[in-house]
C-alpha cells in the first residue's frame, strides 16, 4: 500500500496535468487529437491512488515479483504511444512541407520570369509605363 | 518541337558551378538548363543565375531526392519530353549527357541510368558504401532479373511518362537510389544503365562523408525492403498518359 503522502502528490500531479491540457486545448495551443492521450495520461495519474492496490493485485495474480514492475511497465508503454504519434505526426507534416516548399519554389519562378517579361515589354514600349504611371496617382 | 531539360540538384555548389555550368552547356548545347538550389547557404542562386541558368529556389533545404523531384516538377510543368539529372558537384562527366538522352530518345528505355561500373571508374568512396553498393545492386539485380552494375547512380535519363510518374508522387525525399529502381520496375517502366564517367567531386563535402555512409547503407535496405512489401501498390501505380 502506498504512503499518503506519495497518494496525494501523484493526485495532485494528474490533476494539475489534466488542468493544464484542458486549458491549453480551450485557448486552441494543443490539438484535440493530441490531447487525448495527454488527457488519458493524467487521468491514470489522478485515479493511481485508487488504481494502484488494485494493479498490485492484479500483478501478483498474472505472476510478477515485484508488483511495481507492471506499473512501470504499463508506463512505459503509454509514453511509447504519445512518442509514436508524434513520429507520425512529423512524418506527415515532412511530406506536406516538402510539398509546400516545392510549390513555393516553382512560384517564384514563375513570378521571376513574368516579371522579366513585363519589364523587357516595358522597355520596348515606354507608353505603356506613362499609362501604369498615370493609373497609380488616381 | 522536342525539347530537352537538364537538371541540376545544387546544395551549397557555388564554388562548383561555374566550372560545371558551361562545362555541361559546351557538351549538351540543345539542353535547356534549371538549377534547383536547395536551401543553400552559399550564394548557389546567384551564382547559376549569373551564369544563365534557369534557377528554382527552394527556401528551406529538402534533401537531394526533394530537389530532384522539383527538377521533374518543373519539366512536366513546362513540357519538357526528357529529362536529364546530374549532380552539380562536378562529380557527373557530362560528356554522358547526350548517350543517357539518346538511350531513352531511341526508345530502347523509360529511364536510362548513367553507371560507373559500365564506363570509366576515377573516383574514390568509403569502403561501407562500396560494399553498400554492390550488396544493392545484387538485391536489384535478382528482383529486376536485369543486370544494375550502379544502383545509387543519380545521373539519369528520364522520358516524359516516367518524368510524370515521379513528380508528384512515387519519388522518396533524401536518397532516391536502388528504391527507386525498384518502384520503377514494379511500375512496369524499362531501365536501361549507360556507361559513364564518374570523378572525385571539385570542391565542397560530399552529402557521403564521415559517419553518413553507415547511415546510409541502412536506410537503403530499410527503403528497398519497403518497396518489396509494397510491391503490389507500386503496380497498381497509375501511370498517367501511357
Amino acid at each position: 500500500m502506498m504512503a499518503p503522502l506519495p497518494r496525494l502528490l501523484v493526485f495532485a500531479l494528474g490533476l494539475t496535468v489534466l488542468l493544464l491540457v484542458v486549458n491549453l486545448v480551450r485557448k486552441r495551443q494543443l490539438q484535440e487529437r493530441y490531447a487525448i492521450l495527454w488527457l488519458l495520461a493524467g487521468l491514470a495519474l489522478t485515479l493511481a491512488p485508487v488504481l494502484i492496490p488494485w494493479l498490485d493485485h492484479l500483478a501478483f495474480s498474472i505472476g510478477f515479483e515485484y508488483p511495481p514492475a507492471l506499473l512501470l511497465l504499463l508506463a512505459v508503454v503509454g509514453l511509447l504511444l504519445l512518442i509514436f504519434q508524434l513520429s507520425l505526426t512529423i512524418s506527415r507534416s515532412e511530406d506536406r512541407l516538402k510539398v509546400l516548399t516545392q510549390e513555393l519554389g516553382l512560384l517564384r519562378h514563375t513570378v521571376a520570369t513574368l516579371q522579366r517579361e513585363a519589364e523587357a515589354t516595358r522597355a520596348v514600349d515606354p507608353t505603356q509605363e506613362e499609362q501604369a504611371g498615370e493609373q497609380n496617382h488616381d | 518541337m522536342p525539347s530537352h531539360l537538364l537538371i541540376l540538384p545544387a546544395h551549397n555548389e557555388a564554388g562548383n558551378l561555374p566550372r560545371v555550368i558551361p562545362e555541361a552547356r559546351a557538351a549538351a548545347p540543345d539542353f535547356d538548363m534549371v538549377v534547383i538550389d536547395d536551401g543553400s547557404r552559399d550564394p548557389t542562386a546567384a551564382v547559376a543565375a549569373s551564369l544563365g541558368a534557369e534557377v528554382v529556389t527552394l527556401p528551406v533545404n529538402l534533401g537531394y531526392g526533394g530537389a530532384v523531384q522539383t527538377g521533374f516538377r518543373y519539366a512536366v510543368e513546362h513540357g519538357y519530353d526528357l529529362a536529364v539529372v546530374m549532380d552539380s558537384d562536378g562529380q557527373h562527366d557530362p560528356a554522358g549527357i547526350h548517350l543517357l538522352a539518346e538511350t531513352v530518345l531511341s526508345g530502347q528505355a523509360d529511364v536510362a541510368i548513367g553507371s560507373r561500373f559500365r564506363g570509366r571508374m576515377a573516383y574514390h568512396q568509403p569502403w561501407v558504401k562500396r560494399v553498400g553498393m554492390r550488396l544493392f545492386a545484387w538485391t536489384v539485380s535478382r528482383i529486376t532479373r536485369r543486370d544494375v552494375t550502379d544502383p545509387t547512380s543519380g545521373f539519369q535519363a528520364l522520358n516524359r511518362d516516367a518524368l510524370r510518374f515521379f513528380a508528384y508522387d512515387n519519388y522518396p525525399v533524401d536518397y532516391p537510389d536502388a528504391d527507386t529502381l525498384l518502384v520503377l520496375h514494379y511500375a512496369g517502366f524499362r531501365v536501361t544503365e549507360a556507361p559513364v564517367t564518374m570523378r572525385e567531386r571539385l570542391s565542397g563535402v560530399s552529402m557521403h562523408s564521415g559517419w553518413k555512409p553507415f547511415y546510409y547503407v541502412f536506410k537503403m535496405w530499410l527503403a528497398i525492403s519497403m518497396v518489396v512489401l509494397r510491391e503490389r501498390t507500386h503496380m497498381s501505380a497509375q501511370r498517367i498518359g501511357s
